[in-house]
């Protein structure tokens, strides 16, 4: 194995044990006000960007996910393969316990290789209905975050969502983060179709072309 | 039949079938008493992002997801169920909230709802007993006696934590006393920022 997926493996079970320590720590009477509680969500830049849409306002509880999609922007879609519980949680199962064995050889179909793309357009477009009217901000059923943090609540719709979310990457490795999570396109898109270097590089030529 | 046309089908009969269950459907509840700090309910209901953060972090369990035949708009969105269990204050909920649509705020400014006594129900009110265990429970001395010895509810003192209704010794599914929103402080927003 190389040093770097070493690395990449030790971080992501550092998030794995961080995520479920502060889940834990959570529900500790009385709450620490010292600890970044809800580290994970605040994080979350996709629903940093939803509820500023919704609220049309930007608090200081949703900076950090402006942070984070600057971050990206900058260093490129490092939160899926490092960061992400979710994601780690569903590498190490694979690595320790499903290995080779399931695995389909055939590609993901394409149709469903863009459900995420469809899947983040509900969410933004969520949000602006939401915004406007009436209507309730439905785009949250698709975070990964939510899910997971319904699942331990232990409401049994949620468990067996995250149970099919994980047992699938036996068939297909990473089939909900490859297909199915918004967070994920999210990122992905802001790390590489608007990667600051990238955009900087444009301007450059926008302007030698002009002068 | 080629597949695409059995699946056009399959999905109008689901449809159908279902029709009947969705135009019966409406929104039951409205009222619902949210958490000590919770933004006003437009705003609130809609930067909840359900992840039920605060209902893991409340040590006396007593915030409860709105379920889905009650509210489609609100459903997993926490909301205090009083006879179940009553608030007591600790403002766990608005220190976890990622979003802020819960917030934690100077004790002075809680207020959930108010509690209001049916006296038709009440064991002192009715038959004259010895109770009083909703003045014992509440914890802001706002339900005081008469002259004949019968409770009543301060509403401009009473926080609406519900711990009087949790606690109220009638047997039957509502108690004696009940809290609503009524009189309830929510967090709004004013030139940009929140009160």
């Amino acid at each position: 194995m190389k040093k770097r997926q070493i690395l990449r493996r030790v971080v992501q079970a550092l998030s794995i044990f961080f995520f479920f320590y502060l889940l834990k720590k959570a529900t500790v009477y009385p709450v620490s006000t010292k600890l970044p509680l809800s580290f994970f969500f605040k994080i979350d830049g996709l629903l940093a960007f939803s509820v500023a849409i919704i609220t049309k306002t930007m608090s200081l509880f949703i900076l950090p996910g402006f942070v984070m999609i600057l971050l990206i922007m900058t260093f490129g879609n490092f939160f899926c393969t490092w960061i992400c519980p979710s994601g780690g949680i569903i590498d190490y199962l694979g690595f320790l316990f499903f290995r080779k064995r399931w695995k389909i050889s055939s590609p993901v179909p394409g149709k469903l290789r863009n459900a995420s793309s469809i899947i983040l357009m509900f969410v933004l477009i969520s949000a602006v209905v939401s915004s406007i009217s009436g209507i309730q901000f439905f785009g949250f059923v698709f975070d990964p975050f939510v899910i997971m943090h319904q699942a331990m609540i232990g409401t049994i719709l949620w468990l067996s969502v995250f149970l099919i979310i994980v047992l699938a990457s036996i068939f297909y490795p990473r089939l909900w983060c490859n297909c199915f999570c918004p967070l994920g396109k999210f990122y992905t898109i802001a790390g590489t179709r608007f990667k600051i270097k990238k955009l900087f590089v444009m301007l450059k030529n926008r302007r030698k072309t002009v002068s | 039949m080629n597949r695409k046309e059995f699946l056009i089908s399959l999905a109008g009969t689901i449809l159908t079938a279902a029709s009947p269950g969705l135009l019966r459907y409406k929104k039951k509840k409205t009222n619902f008493l949210r958490p000590p700090g919770s933004l006003e309910e437009n705003v609130f209901s809609k930067s909840c992002i359900r992840c039920g953060e605060c209902i893991r972090a409340c040590p006396a369990k007593c915030l409860k997801q709105v379920k889905i035949e009650e509210s489609f708009n609100d459903w997993l969105t926490p909301e205090i169920i009083p006879r179940q269990k009553g608030c007591i204050l600790c403002q766990n909920c608005g220190i976890v909230c990622p979003t802020g649509a819960i917030r934690k705020v100077n004790s002075e400014k809680i207020k959930i709802g108010t509690a209001r006594i049916f006296n038709d129900m009440c064991l002192v009110w009715t038959n004259q007993k010895e109770c009083l265990v909703c003045l014992e429970f509440c914890p802001a001395g706002a339900i005081y006696t008469d002259d004949k010895g019968r409770p009543i509810v301060n509403p401009e003192l009473c926080v609406g934590c519900g711990l009087c209704e949790q606690n109220c010794p009638v047997t039957s599914q509502d108690a004696a006393i009940r809290v609503s929103t009524k009189g309830e402080k929510r967090v709004h927003l004013k030139d940009g920022k929140y009160y």
